[in-house]
């Protein structure tokens, strides 16, 4: 079972191509990271998943049906925008989980149950924060509830579009958790972020997007050197990260892969702890 | 279709930034006046020359001064319809009702002109020019009115402001639209109720945006020193210059040339 | 200096955002201030700018107390506030235009104000892009931007709120790198509002807020090593210090504390001789 998109490309009207003949997919239950420059067409290609955007060439798979302009598309895949809590517009937080599933015709007692296991599901308490203005909530939790209004589709596959920008590292933390439960939930997650760190240690496979084509992908552990590579060109690399790399540089070396400082510091001790 | 409007109004030719905006304004003022106020045919015509010669002159890219007038077209042909059938006199061609007469024939086509020369002139100066610039232009021009305590500079300010906001306000309704549909908001489906019921969803966020927006703005204006009513300098000096002096002579002579002739 | 004397900070909604905090910031110095959202770093932000009036309490800057109107306008020029979202401070229709704003307010005539916006643009390395109109520029490019846009106005301090919670890691390293090179050329003091430790260290002092007053204030290098305090302010300790902490478990280990860059870690480490 999964999203698929076929040799897709796209661009607007006579102008150049924003996605060149891409082929992706993503499993139930697996979590991808999506990596790359503004405007490397990361967006872009979000919108061509969930359909808001016709590929002009090539098409879209759900679970191995065509998912062009039909409902299936609506139904199975969520899309969660940069900055979600902005797009917030209902006077509580239930009306506003609930805009969703109104929308596809969800029976009055189902939409109500849907609501409140999205709400519990992102640690909002249903009884506590139904009533309450989507205005007045903090900006972690505003962001919350924006997924719990995604969440509250009931979405095979979920697309997340820089889902812990802007936040501290609570709320980071926190959405990061709540996408862990998803996934052990068999949901399909596609993660465009620019925290690489929050992606080395979560994703399965990451990709990295140039100019609308694949141009890297992997496990993280095969790619971290390209990554780093990649991205910082050998400067501004996680701080452990450094100091693995600055004491291969003193022929000190310990495995390349690893990329916690938990990892990499156990590493050092058992070499000291060797030498006695 | 809007976008691209706006992109056309947006754009700016460096060419023409060897004229001052206040020079733009008050030179198309004039143009206006002689086109509205024009005895006849011949007139018109002297003043289309002296336009199209201006418009090449300054390196108006004619290709989207074409496709900018073209959307204005059928308001053109719709008055010129109308004088056409509606000015009663000397009796050229009939079929039942519909009668059209000399005076008509001549009303038509010269109402017309009229119209098309008001927006061919209106798009060389937006096409030759930034909204920005034009605003303080605006602002300059009006400055005298503050002796009546008329807030001109504050005026100013907001047009100024208003244009540089307008294009992240698009953006943003844009966001904001393509969010809704991924939760199954439909625009232009679905009975009335529904419909109005997903343009609030629209309007709602953007206007909190807006605010949000304008909390940030003035404090940051406040920030920088700005302080309303206070006199304030600017970066440029205005000093009119040669191609200036061209443009004013220009529009006013031939403004005036319609008493002389 | 700026003074700080037993300022409260209550909103119209009966919300108490500062609470008799005291604190001095001396000229020249670059301080960092941390803390949960809702801590009170923002209102301080604003206080110390002179853009609300504390509730109770006094603030003095370079001798002039916030109070009058009079004096207010002379503090607003003495200290420059940055919010975090550059879209909304961007006024004009080109990044020149907008750098002139405050030297305009200022009254200065136009030739010094070409001055001041040549030598702006020059500190924040955007001469090339002095005739765009910034909100074509990208996140960090437009946050350089508001930055000159402050210089321009001379001030003596700056309060930088969050400016880098939107940026990708290598811009935020790059900005970060730009102040602090401002800060020994040109004198002017720092106040960077941050969530982000790994910035924050780069400051003379950091000051955690909680409940709007400070808990701490102490040199990057006393912080850092308490990791406990830094998670039980939803602060991510640095890399550094967790493998410091993990290798000083070990016994005869004895690397210094408070180290906060990877190669002094490495450096320390080289000294164990572990490849011997």
């Amino acid at each position: 079972m999964s999203l698929t998109a076929e040799q897709i490309s796209f661009a607007y009207a006579k102008q150049e191509f924003i996605i060149k003949n891409l082929t992706f997919s993503l499993e139930r239950g697996e979590i991808v990271g999506l990596l790359g420059y503004s405007g490397s067409g990361k967006s872009t290609l979000l919108q061509l998943l969930k359909g808001l955007l016709q590929p002009v060439k090539g098409f879209i798979l759900i679970d191995g049906q065509a998912g062009r302009g039909k409902e299936k598309i609506k139904r199975d895949v969520g899309l969660l925008i940069q900055m979600p809590e902005r797009q917030l517009f209902e006077t509580t937080v239930y009306e506003d989980v609930a805009f969703g599933p109104q929308n596809m015709g969800i029976p009055k007692q189902e939409c109500q149950e849907r609501v409140r296991a999205s709400l519990d599901e992102v640690g909002l308490r249903y009884d506590s924060y139904k009533d309450r203005s989507p205005h007045q909530l903090s900006s972690g939790e505003k962001r919350r509830a924006a997924l719990a209004g995604i969440l509250a589709m009931r979405p095979s596959y979920l697309l997340l579009d820089e889902p812990t920008a802007g936040l501290d590292y609570e709320g980071r933390q926190r959405i990061m958790q709540i996408v862990a439960r998803l996934k052990d939930q068999n949901i399909g997650i596609l993660i465009v972020s620019h925290h690489l760190n929050e992606l080395i240690t979560m994703a399965d496979r990451l990709l990295v997007l140039e100019k609308g084509k694949v141009v890297l992908q992997g496990k993280p552990i095969e790619i971290i050197e390209d990554l780093e590579s990649y991205f910082f060109a050998g400067h501004g690399l996680r701080p452990a990260r450094e100091v693995l790399l600055g004491l291969a540089k003193h022929d000190l070396s310990f495995d390349s892969t690893s990329y916690t400082p938990e990892e990499i510091a156990e590493q050092i001790r058992n070499r000291w702890e060797e030498k006695g | 279709m809007i976008r691209n409007k706006m992109s056309n109004t947006f754009s700016h030719s460096a060419e023409a930034s060897i004229l001052q905006p206040e020079t733009k304004l008050i030179g198309n003022l004039f143009f206006l006046l002689a086109v509205l106020l024009a005895p006849d045919f011949t007139y018109l015509l002297c003043i289309l020359v002296v336009q199209v010669v201006l418009a090449i002159v300054i390196k108006t890219p004619p290709r989207t001064c074409l496709t900018g007038m073209k959307s204005f077209l059928w308001i053109i042909i719709l008055t010129a319809g109308f004088q056409l059938l509606m000015t009663p006199g000397e009796i050229l061609w009939q079929w039942k009702v519909i009668t059209i007469s000399r005076e008509g024939l001549w009303h038509a086509g010269f109402i017309g002109m009229q119209l098309l020369q008001i927006i061919f002139s209106i798009q060389i100066l937006l096409l030759n020019s930034k909204p920005v610039e034009l605003a303080a232009g605006f602002g300059r021009i009006l400055q005298p009115l503050q002796r009546v305590r008329i807030p001109t500079g504050e005026l100013v300010m907001v047009m100024t402001i208003s244009l540089s906001f307008i294009p992240i306000m698009m953006q943003e309704a844009r966001d904001i639209r393509q969010a809704q549909k991924a939760r199954g908001a439909l625009f232009n489906t679905g009975s009335l109720q529904k419909r109005l019921r997903a343009q609030l969803a629209l309007l709602v966020p953007l206007f909190s945006a807006a605010f949000r927006r304008a909390d940030d703005l003035a404090t940051a204006m406040e920030g920088r020193g700005y302080i309303p009513g206070q006199p304030r300098t600017s970066m440029y000096e205005t000093r009119l210059q040669k191609a200036d002096y061209m443009l004013l002579t220009i529009s006013i002579c031939l403004f005036l040339s319609m008493w002389i002739v | 200096m700026i003074r700080l004397q037993d300022i409260s900070y209550i909103f119209s909604n009966g919300y108490s955002a500062i609470n008799q905090l005291n604190m001095d910031i001396e000229t020249n110095e670059f301080i960092a201030v941390m803390g949960r959202n809702g801590s009170g770093k923002s209102t301080l932000a604003r206080l110390i700018s002179g853009l609300l009036l504390p509730t109770s309490g006094s603030i003095e800057v370079d001798g002039y107390t916030i109070d009058k109107l009079q004096n207010m306008q002379m503090i607003r020029r003495r200290v420059g506030l940055l919010l975090p979202s550059p879209d909304n401070q961007l006024i004009a229709g080109t990044v020149e235009q907008d750098i002139a704003f405050g030297p305009e307010n200022l009254c200065l005539p136009s030739q010094e104000i070409h001055k001041r916006v040549d030598a702006a643009l020059a500190m924040v390395s955007m001469e090339d892009y002095r005739l765009d109109p910034p909100n074509l520029l990208s996140g960090g490019q437009k946050q350089l931007v508001c930055i000159a846009g402050l210089l321009a106005m001379q001030p003596q301090y700056m309060v930088l709120d969050e400016l880098t919670s939107m940026l990708d890691p290598l811009m935020k390293k790059k900005i970060i790198k730009t102040i602090k090179e401002l800060h020994q050329s040109t004198g002017i003091s720092f106040i960077l509002i941050t969530h982000d430790l790994e910035e924050a260290i780069e400051a003379d002092r950091i000051v955690l807020l909680e409940g709007g007053s400070i808990k701490v204030s102490a040199s990057p290098k006393d912080l850092v090593t308490d990791i406990n305090l830094l998670e039980s302010q939803g602060i991510q300790p640095l890399d550094i210090s967790i493998m410091t902490k993990i290798l000083n478990h070990s016994p005869g280990m004895n690397l210094s504390p408070g180290l906060k860059y990877p190669k002094e870690l490495v450096d320390e480490v080289c000294h164990l001789r572990l490849n011997k």
